[in-house]
């Protein structure tokens, strides 16, 4: 007769306690910046100033107001009716859409052809192709600003979308990092048998590369989405219409040089953030095992 | 169906040297052709060059007629059983075995009745739907022949494809395997590294070693006829015995002198050996061909005095380990019966089936050209 084992923890776990009580502090210390950028969000100017969160009723020194004594009147629409109807955030929530979009589509399928010829194929120069894959990781982002702005200026790409995407659609960390998911995740006789099969080089890399790193795609779809999402340099430097602008600049250029609506950037703050979060949140399976793909034998 | 011709089939990696060096072999139409050997010897190189997997650096292969040398993989008409399986992970079993003829563009009627039937020869029929993950090892192997089946391909290429079965699921899976071949009578080549598996299942064994062809024949031929001491150790389980020596003639016919034993050498190598005489050379026993009797059968007349060892009983046989007087251990099978170990014991031996080799590792079999196989079931 097989019997179930016993688990351990009935009685009071001193050590279980310090870990939640930890994990609920790390946990408010997180979240305390989303709170206060919702609150902030909907208040009027007087109230952000006033309110650390929540504008509460006046009362008197004798008699303060509770803190659950919400005075809704402090709280407003007019950050969102400025943001859309007046400043154009729409336009730039497209572009980012967009810009993002377009560079986390190419640089996966991109990545992972890059990826794959250097994990699969046998080629003269593979091994030097692999060291300046490699190499290139170790280059300051910094150090290339200067470079690339002067190489898409000679290419006519300034202020254009294509100058945006174009240079991060075959990243070297994406390279390296499919490189090493096709060599742990994509056995060479199933590259064999589909070839048996009647498979050419295209589909096998569609229908029998690709899904054995389906993981590795999700992960990486959405490490670049984000990383195009927040990224603020790049267009800052290479995007110079207002029309053309994303969010995160957008952001940044509604503080005005003599005034700034503070409740108008957090709203704005908050609709940059929220497209990603509710990504992340979706996606989030397939990027933890992405990232921890091949860390365990499975 | 097709004959699958290898014409002076050469391989280099590095341009120097050959893993595969001048193979020519003919497996006629419906033969199914074992490959065995030890690691390294070529085959599984010779296997997929046949597959169009790897270049060939020279020669020419020739599937049904027509060359294929620089024919791709897909359109030789062969298929291909993995030793990994190589299934897709991401398709269900169905999907696996109907991707190969989506591919050729075949209408879905027949692809589905092409599987179907498959399925129900290999009873898979209640896998279709699952994925290679939720399978056994055992049906996944299934899976994989199916996938080769439904081709209805000129020519099956099996690249040990049972090494990854525990030993019973082999067995059971070897024998489906001949029954499969005997139904279907498509031509088969076959690589293992496993000798038994080589004799149960090939019409014939092709021995390979160093990229070379050593002996191809039925599996009794190089199992009681082998060509060199090489063939003769790697053909048989247990493994033949070598004894070097020299030949002499005491005038009542020739004799071996080795091991510090003297054993008279058999009637139908006497021819054979007179040219070796007072030359080194080394005698191969089967283990089998030791006894503990003399007289049990017609042959077993010469006796030689062993120390034995270790005794390992397998029910009706026993193995055992001995020491001639020289020291040097031999093996050998015999009915099993008590035996004390650390004591001198008389064994007999048939010599009349003993072997000949020149020294060295390759040694020519001296004897081979006048042996014929006897019609005898081989134990391996």
């Amino acid at each position: 007769m097989s019997t179930i084992p016993k688990t351990k923890s009935k009685g009071f776990d001193l050590n279980m306690l310090v870990v939640y009580v930890l994990l609920v502090v790390f946990a408010a210390i997180t979240l305390v910046p989303f709170v206060y950028l919702l609150f902030s969000a909907f208040k009027s100017t007087e109230s952000f100033f006033s309110f650390v969160l929540w504008p509460i009723q006046p009362g008197t020194i004798e008699d303060p107001s509770p803190w659950y004594a919400v005075d809704w009147t402090g709280f407003t629409l007019d950050n969102w009716k400025t943001l859309f109807l007046e400043a154009g955030i729409l336009r730039a929530t497209i572009n980012s859409f967009f810009i993002s979009s377009m560079t986390a589509i190419l640089a996966t399928l991109f990545s992972a052809m890059g990826g794959y010829a250097l994990a699969k194929y046998c080629f003269k120069g593979r091994e030097a192709a692999t060291w300046v894959v490699l190499g290139s990781l170790a280059i300051p982002f910094a150090l290339l600003i200067a470079p690339g702005y002067q190489l898409l200026y000679w290419l006519g790409l300034l202020d254009t979308y294509t100058g945006l995407i174009l240079p991060g659609v075959a990243p070297a960390f994406g390279v390296y990092l499919f490189r090493q998911a096709f060599i742990s995740s994509l056995p060479d006789a199933l590259i064999e048998a589909a070839r048996i099969d009647g498979c050419g080089d295209v589909r096998i890399f569609f229908q029998i590369a690709l899904p054995m790193v389906r993981p590795m795609v999700g992960a990486f779809l959405l490490i670049t989405y984000l990383a195009t999402w927040n990224n603020f340099i790049s267009p800052q430097i290479v995007i110079q219409s207002a029309d053309k602008l994303p969010l995160s600049v957008f952001v940044a250029q509604l503080r005005g040089p003599y005034g700034t609506s503070w409740g108008m950037i957090m709203a704005g703050t908050l609709v940059a953030v929220t497209p990603v979060l509710v990504l992340f949140l979706m996606l989030q399976r397939d990027f933890i095992a992405g990232l921890t793909a091949g860390a365990v034998k499975g | 169906m097709a004959e699958v011709s290898l014409n002076q089939l050469h391989k280099s990696y590095d341009g120097k040297t050959n893993v595969v060096d001048g193979i020519d072999l003919t497996i006629s139409d419906g033969e199914f052709v074992v490959l065995v050997g030890p690691s390294g010897c070529g085959k599984s190189t010779t296997l997929r060059m046949v597959a169009g997997l790897e270049d060939i650096t020279d020669g020419t292969i020739t599937i049904a007629g027509r060359v294929v040398n620089s024919v791709p993989p897909k359109d030789r008409d062969i298929a291909m059983v993995f030793q990994s399986y190589a299934l897709y992970p991401h398709m269900t079993v169905y999907k696996n075995m109907a991707f190969g003829l989506k591919l050729r563009k075949l209408p879905s009627d027949e692809i589905n009745r092409r599987v179907q039937d498959a399925a129900q020869k290999l009873s898979i029929t209640h896998l279709l739907d699952r994925k290679p993950k939720a399978l056994s090892g055992g049906q996944r192997q299934r899976v994989a022949l199916g996938r080769a089946i439904v081709r209805n391909p000129a020519c099956f290429l099996f690249d040990e494809p049972l090494s990854n079965l525990d030993a019973k699921l082999r067995a059971q899976t070897r024998a489906e395997l001949k029954q499969l071949h005997h139904d279907l009578k498509t031509t088969s080549i076959y690589v293992t590294h496993d000798q038994e598996e080589a004799m149960t299942l090939g019409s014939r064994v092709v021995v390979m070693s160093g990229g070379h062809i050593q002996q191809a024949g039925t599996p009794l031929e190089v199992y009681t006829n082998p060509s060199n001491r090489f063939v003769a150790g790697f053909i048989g389980m247990p493994p033949m015995n070598f004894i070097d020596g020299v030949i002499s003639d005491t005038g009542a016919g020739p004799v071996f002198e080795g091991g510090d034993v003297r054993l008279p050498i058999a009637e139908g190598l006497a021819a054979a050996v007179k040219k070796v005489a007072n030359q080194k050379v080394v005698l191969g026993l089967r283990p089998e061909h030791f006894s503990l009797h003399a007289g049990e059968s017609p042959h077993h007349q010469a006796s030689v005095e062993l120390m034995v060892k270790v005794v390992e009983p397998l029910g009706a046989m026993m193995d055992v380990y001995a020491e001639l007087p020289n020291g040097q251990r031999v093996l050998l099978r015999t009915d099993a019966q008590p035996l004390e170990v650390d004591r001198s014991t008389t064994f007999y031996i048939a010599m009349e089936k003993a072997h000949l080799f020149e020294p060295g590792e390759y040694g020519r079999n001296l004897g081979q050209s006048i042996r014929t196989p006897e019609p005898t079931a081989v134990s391996v």
